[in-house]
């Protein structure tokens, strides 16, 4: 939380990060989440901010 | 100001005399009258060098973590801020108190040097500094040059939270009253980046980090990096790394992250004693990012400036039932 708060105020997108407990035995949860994060990454397009000029 | 000195170098030259301690880190005077310069005593003679007054803005506690795995007996002179770091590598137990002599001097204020050094007309030479008590006296070659005591402080100074030590074995003087100034709240800067919209926050660190050499000068001031292996030297194994200019690329975005970490790697331990920023060759505005840290620990967890006391526990050393969670 406090790590997000640093994001955003350096001018990150804060939904770019996102942390889940998960149990092993929560197979179901693993793909119902990830399937979720992807859906918002995409929302929020790529990280230009981030990507290296190489 | 000279009582305190003259107190400082007898109690310096009587624990080196007596041998309680090994070496006394304190002030001495620098290459020019603007400036003083760590020192490093270990000797009852050595000891008529320690100096003090407000050009003595280091905050000499980070040496300690230089003698943290010898067995010898160590003295440091710390100023209120200092003070704080102390309490902080004592609590991560980085030093053991029983090896540790601190010297507290009380502090006034410290001056920016940039400051003074531009009130000095071109062509003059600045030959001494003189306190009147009321007003500080530039003495010049090419004249005397006078103003108020306040005027040219640390931007840390007119916020101070505690100009006397917070620990010490040995107070060289009487309590001075704090240089804190009426409306200058902690976190005004911070709300101020905070109110920006989130492009205009990114423009404007990206013009900062842009600079940012990775010389790793803030890293090095700062009392609370007190790790013997650095993450930023971890990146690739030491013995590689003069071979591989890519661990240190120097891009806009490797920038970024190493503030970024460096910011979460301060939470709960930054004592705000503003080595970082002033240390920056490039004057990154760096407290502005560390107490934006503060601010929020405070409000999140509660937490006060960290080193007040060693009794309190870093905000993310703990954890409480009702600590604000967000992802669970
Ligand atoms: S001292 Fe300044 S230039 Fe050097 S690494 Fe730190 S922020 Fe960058
Ligand atoms: S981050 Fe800067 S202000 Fe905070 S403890 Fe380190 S050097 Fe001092």
């Amino acid at each position: 939380m406090l790590f997000k708060q640093m994001m955003e105020y350096v001018g990150l997108e804060p939904d770019r990060l996102q942390i889940r407990w998960i149990s092993g035995s929560e197979g179901a949860k693993v793909a119902e989440v990830t399937r979720e994060m992807t859906e918002r990454i995409r929302a929020l397009g790529p990280n230009t901010k981030m990507r290296d000029v190489k | 100001m000279k009582t305190v000195v003259d107190n400082l170098r007898r109690e310096a030259a009587r624990l080196l005399a007596g041998d309680e301690v090994k070496m006394v880190i304190g002030y001495a005077a620098g290459t020019d009258a603007a400036r003083t310069t760590p020192c490093f005593a270990t000797t009852p003679e050595q000891a008529a060098l320690l100096t003090w007054g407000p050009l003595c803005a280091n905050n000499l506690v980070k040496y300690l973590l230089d003698y943290r795995f010898e067995d010898t007996r160590l003295a440091v002179v710390v100023k209120g801020c200092d003070s704080r770091a102390v309490n902080r590598l004592l609590q991560d137990l980085q030093f053991p108190r029983q090896r540790l002599v601190v010297l507290g001097v009380p502090c006034g204020g410290q001056l920016d040097r940039a400051s003074i050094l531009s009130e000095i007309p071109p062509g003059a030479r600045l030959q001494d500094i003189e306190d009147t008590g009321e007003d500080l006296v530039l003495v010049t070659d090419k004249g005397r040059l006078s103003f108020p005591k306040d005027r040219f402080l640390m931007d840390k100074c007119y916020r101070c939270e505690t100009n006397m030590p917070v620990v010490a074995d040995f107070l060289a003087g009487e309590p001075v009253p704090s240089p804190a100034r009426e409306g200058f709240e902690h976190t005004a800067e911070v709300d101020g980046m905070e109110a920006l919209d989130i492009a205009d926050k990114s423009s404007f660190w990206d013009n900062e980090f842009s600079r940012c050499l990775r010389c790793t000068a803030c890293r090095n001031a700062c009392p609370a990096c007190s790790c013997k292996e650095c993450v930023f030297e971890q990146a690739v194994p030491g013995w590689q790394q003069s071979g591989i200019i890519g661990s240190k690329v120097n891009s806009l975005p490797e920038n970024a992250v190493f503030h970024l970490i460096r910011m979460f790697h301060v939470t709960g331990r930054c004592v705000d004693c503003g080595e970082c920023e002033r240390v920056c060759p490039v004057g990154i505005p760096l407290r502005l990012l560390y107490r934006k840290v503060l601010k929020d620990a405070r409000i999140l967890y509660g937490a006060g400036t960290p080193g007040m006391s060693t009794e309190t526990v870093s905000p993310l050393s703990e954890f409480r039932p009702d600590d604000p969670e967000e992802f669970m």
